[in-house]
Formats: C-alpha cells, sequence, structure tokens
C-alpha cells in the first residue's frame, strides 16, 4: 500500500493564505506532513483547522500560497491520481436509521472514483473493498443497514470506506464530536494500529486535544496561524493550549 | 373572443377526389373568382354555369383552423376579380386581407358579425351561419348581385342561374322542413360541437347538451358527466358528431347512455359530398341514421373480473416470492390452479379490451412509463432530501403551461424552460449557501404560481387547457406525446443508471465524493434538470398538483421495504407502474379523474408500506438478541439486548469457553474476539 519511503514529505504546504470575504481563515501556514506521520491537527472553534484540511484537498483555494503534494506542485487541480492517495473521512452526522445501504456498500463507495463513471464496480473492487473493511475489522457486518450501527462502527465502516481506494493518506475531520469517550478511543486505537502496521499517514482534525495527545506522534495547534507544530509531550505544547483554548 | 374551427378539421381523404366539385382548380371563364371556402365555390359555380367556374383556396381537404396559404394560391388571390369570403372571425383568419399582397383587390364579404347567432348553450357566437339554407340563399344572391357588377353582359343568364338554384334550395327547405314525413321535428340530441346550430335549428332539433362548449378544447371530465346525467335524465339517445372526430370519450358516453351517433358534416369533400345541398341532405339524412355503438359490456365485465383477479394473484405470489418461500408447494393446491385458469381468462380478455381501445393502451403505457421513470428519478429524490424543490418544479410547469396557453406555442416548450429555471436557479441559490432551501424554495413556489395566476388573468378566457394542465388527463395523453415520454424516459433512465453509483455515493457522503474526484458539481445540476424534465413530461397524465406524487410516493414506499438500492430502485419503479395501471383501470372503468386516482392507489401502497415495513416492525431486523447472559437480560419474560457496543450486536451468537463470540456467516461459523470479559462458559463476570 505505502511505496514511499519513510519521512518523505507527502504533503507540503507553503505560507497559505486562506481568506473567506475579508475575514482570514488560514495566515502564513507553513506545514510539512511525511510519511508514517499520525498528525493531530487541534484548535479552538473556527481556527481554520478544517480549511486546513480542506485545503490540502483541494476543496478550498488559498489566496496565496503552494501547496505539493506527493513531491508534486498544484498549479490549479489536484490530478485525479493524487485524489486517490487520500482517503476521506469526513465528520458523520445522524445517518438515518433506514437508509438503504448496507456496510459493504458503503465501502465499495470508496471505489467509486476508481471504476469511473458508469462503469460498474468488478470483482478486483468488490475483494479490495472487503479488504479494508477487513482491516477495520468490520467484516462480519457485511450485510447490515449501515444505519444500525453504533457511532463507532460507522465510523470504522467510513474508515474502511476511505482506504477501499488504497489510500497512502487518511485526512479525518473531526470525528471525535460525534462519539463518546470510549468509541473515540476505540477508533483512535484502529488508527493507531493502521499508521503502525500498515504504515498509513493519518492527518485527524479534533479540538479535543487529550485524545489527540494521548495517541498521535505530532500534534499542530492552529489558530488561523500555526501556534505549535511539534511532538505531543512538549510542555511548550501545555502552553500553547493554554493560551489559544483559554 | 376567440373562436377556432378545429370541429372543421377535415379528413384529408377525399382531397384528391377534386374532379367531382363543380369548381375547379384555378378560375376560369369570364370573371376570375376565387372563394375563400369550398362552399362558397360550390354557390358561385351554380351561379356562373356556362360562363366562369370559380375556385376555392381552401377545399374540403385541408382544416380551415390549421390552414396556411402557399405562395400560388396567394398569387391566385391576388390575381382575381372578385374573392368571396364569409368574413366571420376564425373561419378566414389565415387570410390578412390588409396586407398589401392584396391592395386593389376585390373583396366580397358576405356575412356580418351581427348575423352570427350568440349560442343559447355555450353563450359564444356561432359562426357555422352557413348551415342555414335561409342564409345559403341570402349568400347566393349577394354572389349574383356582385358577378353582374363584374360582368354586366350576362346579367340575364346569372340572374336565370340564380333563380334556378335559389329555386333548388327552396325546394330543399321544404323536403327538409315540411314533408310531412319529417321525422327531425322535435327530436332532442347531444352534439358534439356547435358546429350544427343553424342547420339544427332550421330541422326543429333541440340541442340538449354540447360536449365540447370551446371549439379545439378538451372537455372536462364534470361536463361530460354532467352531459351524461342530463341525457339518462331526458332519454337522449342521438349524439350529433362528426365522421373524423369520434374519440374514445364520445365512444363511452354513447355506449354508458346506450345512445347512437349521428354523424354529420359542416364542410364540403368528405362521405362523397360535394355540392351544398348534398350536404344538407346527407346530414339530414345522417341525423335519421344514426349508428349504434356496440356495447362492449361483457367484455368490460370480463376486464374487471380478469384485472382483479390478476392483482390478488400477483400479491399473493409477491408476498410469497418476498417472504423468500417456495411457490412450489402453492403450485399444487387446486385453488390455486383455478384461480391462475381464471386470471389467465380475465387476463386475456383484459389484453382484448386494451388491444381493441387504442385510449386505454395508450394511457396504460404512458402509466408504464411514468411509472418506471418516477420510481427511479424519486428515489433519489428522496435520498437527496430535494422534495419541496421537486414540488416547486412541478408548479413552475403551471405557470409555464399558463404562458404557453397565452403565447399560442406548444405549452411543453414553456414548461421545460420554467422548469429548468426553477430547478437551476434553486440549486444555484443552494450551492452558494445564501440562505436556507425551503426559504427560496418557498419564494419560487409562490412566485410561479403568481406568475400562472396572472398569465390566467391575461387570457380573454380560461382555456380548459389549463385546467387539464393543472389535473391532466392521462386518457388525452396523444400519440405525440407518449413518443416524446418514451424517448425522454429513456434518456433520463439511461443516464441514471450510467450515474447510480455517483448518485447513491452523493446521496449518502457529498463530502467524500467531492473529494475523490467526482464531478459533484455536475452531477447536481444534471440531476436537477433530469428531475425538472421528469416532472415536466409526466404533467399531462397526471397534472402540475399531483405530478410530485408520482416521483415521491412510490419511491416512499419502496424505502419501506429494503436496504437494497437496487431493491429500491426496482420496488419504486414496481409501485409507480402498479399506480399507473390501477389508476388508469380504475379510472377508465368508472370514469373518475385519472390523476387523483392514480395518485390515491400510489398513496394506498404506501400506507400499507409503512404500516407493514419490516423496518418498523419489532421484531424485525431490529436487534437480533444474542443467546448470551453478558449481551442480554430477561426483562417479563423477554429477551432484550443491553450491550450496545458489542462487536456482535444483532447477529445471534454465543461465546465458547475462551469468551469468543461464535457466530454463524454464509461460510459456516466463525470466531471473533469479544471486547467483553467473559468467563469460560461465555457467562458474564
Amino acid at each position: 500500500m505505502n511505496s514511499t519511503s519513510s519521512n518523505e514529505v507527502l504533503i507540503c504546504m507553503k505560507d497559505i493564505n486562506v481568506v473567506y470575504g475579508n475575514l482570514a481563515a488560514l495566515y502564513d501556514v507553513n506545514v510539512d506532513i511525511h510519511n508514517g506521520d499520525f498528525l493531530g491537527i487541534c484548535g479552538p472553534n473556527g481556527s481554520g483547522k478544517t480549511t486546513l484540511l480542506k485545503t490540502i484537498m483541494g476543496l478550498v483555494k488559498p489566496l496565496t500560497g503552494q501547496i505539493a503534494l506527493f513531491g508534486e506542485i498544484i498549479e490549479d487541480k489536484i490530478p485525479k491520481e493524487t485524489k486517490f492517495r487520500f482517503g476521506y473521512v469526513p465528520q458523520i452526522t445522524d445517518i438515518d436509521r433506514n437508509f438503504p445501504a448496507l456496510v459493504k456498500d458503503v465501502v465499495e463507495m470508496g471505489r467509486y472514483a476508481k471504476a469511473g463513471i458508469v462503469k460498474s464496480l468488478t470483482n478486483e473492487d468488490k475483494q479490495k473493498a472487503l479488504n479494508a473493511l477487513k482491516l477495520v475489522d468490520m467484516d462480519h457486518m457485511l450485510e447490515r443497514p449501515i444505519g444500525h450501527l453504533s457511532g463507532g462502527q460507522q465510523q470504522r465502516v467510513l474508515i474502511a470506506q476511505a482506504l477501499a481506494a488504497e489510500a497512502d493518506v487518511l485526512l479525518l475531520d473531526e470525528f471525535t464530536s460525534a462519539l463518546d469517550f470510549k468509541m473515540t478511543e476505540e477508533v483512535m486505537e484502529l488508527l493507531d494500529y493502521l499508521n503502525h502496521t500498515h504504515g498509513i499517514t493519518i492527518v485527524t482534525v479534533g479540538h479535543n486535544i487529550e485524545i489527540l495527545r494521548a495517541y498521535c506522534n505530532r500534534i499542530v495547534c492552529i489558530d488561523k496561524i500555526i501556534a505549535y507544530d511539534g511532538t505531543p509531550d512538549d510542555p511548550d505544547l501545555d502552553v500553547v493550549i493554554g493560551r489559544i483554548f483559554h | 373572443m376567440l373562436i377556432s374551427l378545429s370541429s372543421l378539421a377535415v379528413s384529408v381523404a377525399s382531397y384528391e377526389e377534386n374532379d367531382n366539385y363543380s369548381f375547379s382548380d384555378e378560375p376560369t371563364g369570364e370573371i376570375k373568382v376565387v372563394t375563400s371556402l369550398s362552399i362558397i365555390a360550390d354557390w358561385a359555380a351554380e351561379i356562373g354555369e356556362g360562363y366562369f367556374s370559380p375556385a376555392a383556396v381552401v377545399t374540403g381537404g385541408e382544416d380551415p383552423h390549421t390552414y396556411e396559404l402557399s405562395p400560388s394560391a396567394i398569387q391566385m388571390i391576388s390575381a382575381s376579380d372578385l374573392f368571396i369570403v364569409f368574413g366571420l372571425p376564425g373561419l378566414e383568419s389565415w387570410i390578412d386581407l390588409d396586407s398589401t399582397d392584396y391592395s386593389g383587390l376585390n373583396v366580397l364579404y358576405l356575412a356580418t358579425e351581427d348575423m352570427m347567432k350568440v349560442d343559447p348553450v355555450t353563450s359564444d357566437k356561432n359562426p357555422h351561419i352557413w348551415m342555414d339554407p335561409n342564409y345559403a340563399k341570402i349568400f347566393v344572391q349577394n354572389i349574383t348581385y356582385e358577378v353582374i357588377l363584374l360582368d354586366i353582359g350576362h346579367q340575364t343568364e346569372y340572374e336565370t342561374n340564380r333563380d334556378n338554384y335559389l329555386a333548388e334550395i327552396d325546394d330543399l327547405l321544404i323536403r327538409i322542413q315540411e314533408d310531412p314525413f319529417n321525422q327531425t321535428l322535435g327530436m332532442r340530441v347531444v352534439v358534439h360541437h356547435p358546429s350544427f346550430l343553424y342547420l339544427l335549428d332550421v330541422l326543429g332539433v333541440e340541442r340538449v347538451g354540447v360536449i365540447e362548449e370551446h371549439e379545439g378544447s378538451e372537455p372536462s371530465l364534470r361536463h361530460i358527466r354532467e352531459i351524461e346525467a342530463t341525457m339518462i335524465a331526458e332519454n337522449i339517445s342521438i349524439i350529433v358528431t362528426q365522421p373524423q372526430l369520434e374519440g374514445n370519450q364520445i365512444l363511452n358516453l354513447a355506449r354508458k347512455t346506450n345512445a347512437s351517433l349521428a354523424k354529420l358534416t359542416p364542410l364540403l369533400g368528405i362521405n362523397n359530398v360535394y355540392t351544398y345541398i348534398d350536404m344538407i341532405e346527407y346530414n339530414v339524412l345522417a341525423l335519421l341514421n344514426p349508428e349504434a355503438v356496440d356495447a362492449k359490456g361483457w367484455i368490460l365485465t370480463a376486464f374487471i373480473i380478469g384485472m382483479s383477479f390478476f392483482s390478488v394473484t400477483a400479491i399473493i405470489l409477491g408476498y410469497f416470492r418476498f417472504r423468500g418461500e417456495s411457490l412450489d408447494k402453492l403450485k399444487e393446491s387446486p385453488i390455486v390452479k383455478t384461480v391462475i385458469i381464471i386470471t389467465l381468462i380475465g387476463g386475456l380478455s383484459a389484453i382484448t379490451v386494451i388491444f381493441s381501445d387504442i385510449i386505454l393502451l395508450r394511457a396504460l403505457v404512458t402509466a408504464l412509463i411514468i411509472g418506471i421513470l418516477g420510481g427511479v428519478i424519486g428515489v433519489f429524490v428522496l435520498l437527496k432530501g430535494m422534495v419541496f424543490l421537486g414540488e416547486a418544479i412541478a408548479h413552475s410547469a403551471f405557470a409555464g403551461a399558463a404562458l404557453g396557453i397565452l403565447l399560442g406555442i406548444d405549452p411543453l416548450i414553456t414548461i421545460i424552460a420554467f422548469g429548468l429555471i426553477a430547478s437551476l436557479g434553486v440549486g444555484y441559490v443552494n450551492e452558494k449557501k445564501v440562505m436556507k432551501d425551503e426559504v427560496i424554495i418557498g419564494i419560487v413556489f409562490t412566485s410561479f404560481m403568481a406568475l400562472a395566476i396572472l398569465f390566467i388573468g391575461l387570457m380573454p378566457f380560461y382555456s380548459t387547457d389549463v385546467r387539464s394542465i393543472l389535473f391532466g388527463n392521462i386518457f388525452l395523453v396523444s400519440m405525440e406525446n407518449l413518443v416524446i415520454l418514451f424517448f425522454v424516459a429513456i434518456s433520463v433512465i439511461l443516464i441514471i443508471f450510467g450515474l447510480k453509483k455517483e448518485y447513491y455515493l452523493m446521496t449518502f457522503n457529498p463530502a467524500m465524493a467531492a473529494v475523490i474526484g467526482i464531478p459533484v458539481r455536475f452531477l447536481n445540476y444534471l440531476f436537477l434538470a433530469l428531475m425538472a424534465i421528469t416532472i415536466d413530461i409526466s404533467l399531462k397524465a397526471v397534472g402540475a398538483i399531483l405530478v410530485f406524487a408520482m416521483i415521491i410516493t412510490p419511491a416512499a414506499a419502496a424505502y419501506q421495504w429494503t436496504f437494497k438500492l437496487k431493491k429500491m430502485l426496482f420496488l419504486g419503479s414496481l409501485f409507480g407502474v402498479i399506480s399507473g395501471f390501477l389508476g388508469v383501470t380504475i379510472s377508465y372503468l368508472w370514469d373518475i379523474p385519472s390523476g387523483s386516482t392514480i395518485v390515491g392507489i400510489a398513496t394506498l401502497i404506501f400506507v400499507v408500506s409503512f404500516i407493514a415495513s419490516p423496518k418498523r416492525r419489532k421484531s424485525g431486523t431490529g436487534h437480533v438478541v444474542a443467546d448470551c447472559e453478558y449481551c442480554s437480560r430477561t426483562i417479563l419474560g423477554k429477551q432484550y439486548c443491553i450491550e450496545d457496543n458489542c462487536v456482535a450486536k444483532d447477529i445471534p451468537h454465543k461465546h465458547d469457553e475462551k469468551g469468543l463470540i461464535i457466530y454463524k456467516t454464509d461460510l459456516g461459523a466463525k470466531k471473533i474476539p469479544s471486547k467483553h470479559k467473559h468467563d469460560n462458559g461465555g457467562k458474564k463476570q
């Protein structure tokens, strides 16, 4: 799954400025994300952490600055092949209990873009989706309606969906906010496992700084500017947290 | 007042037999006389016999209402010495006599608007003035006077011809009016069109009702039912119609009231009638010898029985199939065999009826197409949560239809234009996130209704077309509509199925779809456009008010039954088709409005689905309680699941001596570690 060498810079953001109207969402942001990182991006509400994630994925265009993905500078649109290397796990809001999708359908959705428009999934696609589901230990619930799962289980399935496209980098947006502490811990353990055993780079965004500190090997604190970028156990981090969260 | 003349529509069949007319293609002789309609030419030919032969612009073969002047006809008119027209509104609107093409043209206007009677039944002024031979006499004299002015040299001859012809008309009047054997006097009839007001008055025939009150507009179902009631109450047994206008409504009305059809003609060129006098005599004969309509009573009965047995069997078999039970056991039962045989017989007779009545067949095919199309689109509308937007589009279509009728262009064009404006406009506002969807939809909805009311207000009269757009009538779907519907439906369904997985993902997880490079924006607009087109082309069948039910109701019913998209698409279409078929059948048999019947059946299916839904059934696919003391508790003798985070929640499972969860899969038993602590027997610690 991982063809890049360790410590290689996968995502390089240089002097990024993002504005919405007359509001600066990101100011002079410089972040490098390395292969194998388990990165936690934290910050208070409205600090620009989701914007940062969207900027990486090309959903938000920066006013100034440069982004390089997997060693290639992105000029306009992100190439399709590059997009497939990202696995995005959006914030889950309530999934309708009766939504007509089984767990396997949801995971197979991760292969849709790869299969291409109009074409249907091949057996290989389905097998890869199943493998992703095995990775998150949910393959025993293949035929269950997605709406019937608990929040943590749904989150696992969505991670499998992102992994199904054989992504190198998992980007998770605020998944902690919909889950209780125990479920969050379970999902973090899963991410840790994927990071350690399968070498998947993880970028997770959240405002629950404690849980991020417990699992991530790198923390970026953001409040429009990068307030902190370093290891989770540095005492400086406490100072920064004290400043930007209170 | 707009009086159109579609009632004068004439079959093309006899056009080539022009030789039978007493006038020619080109005016010949002493003076060149051209007339607008062939009836006038016939009169002029009688007067000019031996000296000139007139030509008519519109012969019996064409419809004066939709006639278009050819350049050669314009040339013929402008080169004539005398051009004779009735000069009544609507009749000759294809020629603009004020145009410079005709400067210096000698035009004789035979009639004036004052001569038109106000029809006591429809309250419109009636232009079919020539159908009264007494008026014909006046016209003949007018023509003679004008001809003599142009060709004074033959005054005596023209006057002789005129007197001979007037004598013939007088004879005719005596024959049809005063003959002691005259059987028409006192007859009471219902007429299809107002064309025969003058003739029937001359004959002393009383018109009890007019089916098409305003020409060129379809009568409402209510009006037909009123006529039906009147006919039965007053014991009317003759419907006066025209050979080329025979339709299902008239046939059905005749069947129900046991009436016969008298097929009259207001123009020359039909059924070998080539002169005015022949035409009047032909009409009197037709009135005296109306054609009976075969009752079809037994076939209808068989149809009802067949359809009901068919539906019951289908429901029973469908139920067993759905439960996954084998049908083999059922097949052996003698009762089932009998039911199947009756069903086959009934079904066969039903098919006979369907194929013997093109209108019913067309309605059923329409129902089939709209059912499938609505079901497929509806599933995605429902999942994407765009129900109110669809409703707004349906109402924008109403405004579009009103504008189309007002401007006199094909309403379908304006309907689709308005539908696209509404859907893409709301889609754009939604994308920009300026305000909540429901606010903008509310504004669009009401503003389009305001436009519709404005357009209707600007119309010279409240057209029944507007009503038919509002309420629809699946039996009035024309062959042309059906062909459009078919091709549009095929394209929409192909597009939706081609993009099925993209739309599925966009429905479930739009953010993910955008990230992995699916053109979410384009596909969203495309979907809005497809939805608008679906609504717009289905309008004619169920009407603007109800059309959205064909999209949302079957899909909502399908939603109750399954967790699989494919199955939901299938069921949505199936429910749509069933509602359409049953609705059409019921509406056909009992003559109740088709739109509301179809929607009523669809709603019934939804209610039944909602109540019977396995998703709502408590013992259904909810928690399957594990036979495991850790994961379940007994309350009042019943087991309930208490471990919500159990990995094997909802799966019947046990624990082995090591505490591993054991459960069955299709591939056999599987073991996974439990996250909970268990003792050796799987018991709670």
